[in-house]
């Protein structure tokens, strides 16, 4: 019998609530001792949060203690993850508390002022808000709303994305606000749109459970989504023997060892498998009629649309097929096919095509030529290979088996990212099987929320709120009625994207640049330009963060934040889940929320400097109206700053209590100093765009007593399967399906050439209700061709270099790099390499060894073994170093219809350091 | 102390005997077990990081099927001051390039408070 002492109570404790966390049954006395009393040990408070990593949600317990967090525990109450957590997810308390978390503001100065060649000196909010306001009015003044750029974030909570997205779009009339989720999710977003007429999955985790086959396109899931993972490989182990999965990847990772089928393909081949899949469905009629003819179009659009580097590169002008190509396209491959690329303005664009166009697109797509493309590994047998494409098809299209498509980077970060988005779906709507229990092409998010708050939210430069659109004049109108904003506040030309925003500023255009949440001078592709153009020219560069990463290296002005637990948030996880947490604790120092950043520099621009004629060079009229006189009808004065506008005046009417039911015993900092309860207020008015509209949100509160809700929530009631009768509450009894996203739903007729002059358009729906919500809509079955990257290995840079991440590191490692255990375990980016082209350019196992593109060069260690088995001819580099900042080697090439970055593929060679 | 409750898994016929060669351990305890062949197990280290490396050694333990951390104290562990001085300049923002980077490990481990 133990004695029970404090620490032997403290450990059973711990016990008994682990016991409860994995469903063990404790004996009665245990329970009651250890289980049943609040707070136990004594003055813990445990409050239930969300993981601050990865896009899966997890849900968490988190004990405070004397102002600290002390424990963490998965929360066997969360859906998500039932009571487990990852590495990652153990330590996202302990993330907040390293050494050298920022807690003053740093400018850069000489002489007592600002100076771009300064050191850092610590100063006060006052002095740094100051200079900012200073510097990004110098800009608007010289370039007008599109001189200021704001790079904002997938970990913004969905509230402090709202609000930074409400103060550039509506108080500073500008578009350039663009989130690193554009390097992450907006291939996905994109195919969508597309395909559905709106943003984000119809399924969810769930499916898991449902599902016969997991196939896993470019997502390494067992290190990226380890919980979601641990769910696959339960389905695997106890679901008998139908369960399959099948791993698709340009190399062997840790996914493999659970998969039945493993498929290693050689970059952007991805592209012509799903073509073949696509075929084989089509060629051995297992199309699902009844669902096709109801509920789906065929469609296509131009090929010839460049790759989203810079306007000046050859490539972007004319494209000379290589045989495989030509091959893909239906032309003579022995012919020279000079294609000039006229589509580059204009990628979206598509038009429907009749089933016999899209069969006849589909016909090179053989499987003999699909598996001499698409064969990764040059050590395996091709018949081998065949054998493998084949049995993938066959696993789609079995008659009762239902299909998973899991994707990440792998299809996003592509140059052709939102083909490949399409073309997944095309399989799965070919054959009826998406939308349904255990029947989803699903793309798996990176960032907590990348959904909730930086696609919901509308943080991208060409999105409002709840999916709607910057250029959409009725969007634009309905945007400016729900924020109180008098007509033609919100300026019509869509923003920089963010690979284009760090163009601009290497040609001067943008000149006051805000980074907040992300590490952008880590994150971004072609790294030496936008570094140089940063610390080199006019321009001033403010980076919040809670500790000092290389963005804060590069910029001028430095403000520290609060981080996760810090603050009042949500967040919105892939399967439109969104999930509320409270305060739990004080941030260190002068440290300040990213809220609390937004709504003070909102405090110091008025009315009249913002709201007058300003120019825009590509609005109608070469500017935007002056909309004071608007403003002044409005009851607003052209003395009112932002702050009062925006944000001030509708959240007085939710006075700071306290005492309120969810607020009571947790500290909320923000609320306190404005005096209002800002989350609530800002929850409330967002929610506002979402009701009727198949985004519904529920109440604030609500999300306080569960852990989570999947919208649309309608009468309190969650969605699981979007778009499907007696699931979703938009679809009418009897329709079996509804896609009713409402974008892009009239499109021109046309054939494999283009749109046909004068055959008119197809509407994808016949009838929407009163309130305009579609009744019977329609999907796109798109067939885009296979295409090539435009970088490829070559005599003189040899090898395809793809980079990502590793389990124990998130991203840029800002945080993860301050747990001393996750640093251990990875302390340094390696270049995974076969073992046969290390040892052909001399290098073994830990050797240095000099990486070089066209674009720059670091020195790492050589690893040819462990967790990433690469084949001949390509090499991988985790990007979460900064010592080894691989991103300087990668190309700022895109996919043109998202401008999402491909960091998968670009050529590199290796040589001893 | 750190404290960590792990779930383990066996084959429910050695559960016994890995449980005994587990209460064996100065810094393991084991608190319940059940028929299916799982255990609660309890471990203490001074650090996070001497945590980490007993649950790999359970992990790596003949007989452990599964072996996760499922709550984790760290309510006692020796902080220092959490974030810089209201002076202080981390030498590295204003260091050049070359410096970062001789210094860049050094950082790491000097900023930790663990």
């Amino acid at each position: 019998m133990k004695s029970f002492n404090r620490r032997n109570f403290l450990k059973a404790s711990l016990a008994a609530s682990a016991a409860s966390v994995v469903g063990m049954k404790l004996p009665e006395e245990v329970r009651a001792q250890f289980m049943e009393k609040a707070g136990i040990p004594e003055g813990w408070k445990w409050d239930k949060a969300v993981c601050r990593f990865c896009g899966t949600g997890c849900g968490q317990l988190i004990a405070t203690k004397g102002g600290r967090i002390i424990a963490v525990k998965g929360d066997p109450e969360a859906p998500v993850n039932r009571g487990l957590n990852c590495i990652k997810g153990y330590f996202s308390a302990k993330i907040m508390y390293g050494r050298d978390r920022l807690t003053k503001p740093l400018l850069r100065m000489k002489d007592g002022k600002f100076h771009k060649k300064g050191k850092f000196v610590p100063v006060s909010w006052e002095q740094a808000f100051d200079e900012m306001e200073r510097q990004a009015k110098r800009w608007m003044a010289e370039k007008g709303p599109t001189g200021v750029s704001l790079f904002a974030s997938g970990q913004y909570t969905i509230d402090e994305g709202y609000a930074a997205a409400k103060f550039w779009k509506a108080g500073l009339r500008s578009n350039n606000i663009d989130p690193n989720a554009r390097h992450c999710m907006a291939s996905a977003v994109v195919g969508f749109y597309q395909t559905f007429g709106m943003d984000e999955p119809q399924g969810n985790y769930e499916d898991i459970e449902y599902t016969d086959t997991v196939i896993l396109w470019g997502a390494n899931m067992a290190e990226m989504h380890p919980i979601l993972w641990s769910r696959v490989t339960d389905r695997k182990l106890t679901g008998g023997p139908k369960i399959k999965i099948v791993n698709l990847s340009t190399f062997r990772n840790r996914c493999s060892d659970m998969a039945d089928l493993e498929i290693i393909f050689k970059p952007n081949t991805d592209l012509a498998i799903l073509n073949y899949i696509a075929r084989y469905v089509v060629e051995n009629n297992h199309v699902n009629w009844d669902f096709v003819k109801k509920h789906t179009v065929f469609a296509t659009g131009p090929y010839d649309i460049g790759y989203g580097l810079r306007g000046s590169e050859p490539v972007e002008r004319e494209v000379t097929l290589t045989r495989a190509e030509a091959i893909a396209q239906r032309k003579n491959p022995d012919k020279t096919h000079k294609i000039k690329q006229n589509n580059t303005a204009k990628p979206v664009k598509h038009w429907a095509i009749s089933f016999e166009d899209y069969r006849k697109a589909l016909e090179p797509y053989s499987l003999d030529f699909v598996a001499k493309l698409a064969k990764g590994d040059d050590e395996e047998d091709l018949a081998a290979f065949k054998a493998k494409l084949v049995k993938l098809a066959e696993l789609y299209v079995e008659k009762d088996r239902s299909v998973m498509s899991f994707w990440t980077m792998g299809f996003n970060q592509h140059v052709r990212g939102s083909w490949v988005n399409e073309l997944a779906y095309a399989v799965h709507l070919l054959l009826g099987k998406q939308a349904t229990p255990g029947n989803s092409a699903f793309s798996l998010t990176g960032q907590p929320s990348a959904c909730g708050t930086a696609r919901e939210v509308g943080t991208f430069a060409h999105r409002l709120p709840a999916d709607m659109l910057v250029p959409v004049a009725a969007h634009r109108k309905r945007t400016e009625k729900l924020w109180k904003l008098p007509s033609g506040t919100l300026n019509p030309v869509v923003g920089t994207h963010a690979v284009k925003m760090m163009r601009e500023l290497e040609d001067g255009n943008i000149g006051f640049f805000w980074c907040q949440v992300t590490n952008p001078f880590q994150d971004f592709a072609n790294l030496n330009h936008w570094i140089r153009a940063a610390r080199e020219l006019d321009n001033f560069i403010v980076c919040s963060d809670a500790y000092p990463t290389i963005s804060a290296k590069v910029a001028d002005l430095i403000l520290p934040s609060a981080m996760i637990y810090e603050k009042w948030g949500a967040y919105g996880n892939a399967e439109r889940r969104t999930q509320h947490w409270r305060q739990q604790v004080k941030a260190p120092g002068e440290a300040k929320g990213d809220l609390w950043q937004i709504m003070e520099f909102s405090k110091r621009f008025k009315l009249k400097e913002v709201w007058k004629s300003v120019p825009v060079k590509k609005a109608k009229g070469g500017g935007l109206p002056d909309v004071l006189a608007g403003a002044q009808a409005m009851g607003y004065s052209p003395e009112d700053t932002l702050f009062e506008v925006l944000f001030a005046r509708e959240g007085r009417k939710y006075p700071w209590n306290p005492n309120d039911p969810v607020a009571r015993g947790y500290p909320n900092d923000i609320a306190e100093e404005q005096g209002f309860f800002v989350h609530r207020a800002l929850w409330d008015e967002y929610r506002e765009f979402g009701i009727g509209e198949g985004h519904d949100l529920a109440e604030f509160d609500a999300y306080h007593s569960v852990r989570g809700l999947r919208w649309p929530v309608v009468d309190g009631k969650e969605t699981l399967w979007r778009f499907s009768e007696g699931h979703d509450p938009y679809v009418p009894k009897g329709q079996g399906f509804n896609f009713y996203g409402p974008l892009l739903k009239k499109i021109p007729r046309g054939d494999l050439d283009g749109p046909i002059k004068g055959a008119g358009k197809v509407a994808l729906f016949t009838k929407k209700n009163r309130h305009g919500m579609i009744l019977d809509g329609k999907a796109k079955i798109f067939f885009r061709p296979f295409a090539e990257a435009p970088e490829r290995p070559d005599e003189e840079y040899d090898l395809w270099l793809s980079t990502g991440r590793v389990l124990e590191h998130w991203h840029s490692g800002t945080m993860t790099r301050r747990v001393p255990e996750l640093h251990r375990a990875v302390p340094v980016a390696q270049v995974f390499m076969h073992p046969a082209d290390a040892e052909k350019r001399g290098l073994k196992r830990n050797d240095l060894a000099l990486l070089e593109s066209r674009r720059g060069k670091v020195t790492t260690r050589v690893e040819t073994q462990g967790r990433n088995v690469m084949p001949r001819g390509m090499v991988f580099v985790p990007w979460f170093d900064e010592h080894v900042l691989i991103n300087k080697l990668t190309l700022d090439q895109t996919c043109p219809m998202s401008k999402e970055t491909d960091f998968k593929k670009c050529a590199v060679r290796v040589t001893r350091a | 102390m750190n404290y960590s409750a792990i779930a383990i898994s066996t084959r429910p016929e050695l559960l016994e005997s890995l449980g005994r060669e587990i209460d064996a351990l100065p810094w393991a305890e084991v608190y319940h077990t059940d028929e299916q062949g799982r255990m609660i197990v309890v471990i203490e280290g001074n650090t996070t990081g001497l945590e980490v490396e007993r649950l790999k050694e359970l992990k790596a333990m003949e007989g452990v099927g599964f072996a996760e951390m499922v709550v984790h104290y760290f309510g006692e562990e020796k902080i220092p001051e959490v974030g810089m001085a209201p002076d202080e300049i981390p030498e590295y923002l204003n260091d050049d390039e070359a410096a970062t980077r001789a210094n860049h490990y050094q950082r790491l481990k000097a900023m930790s408070n663990y």
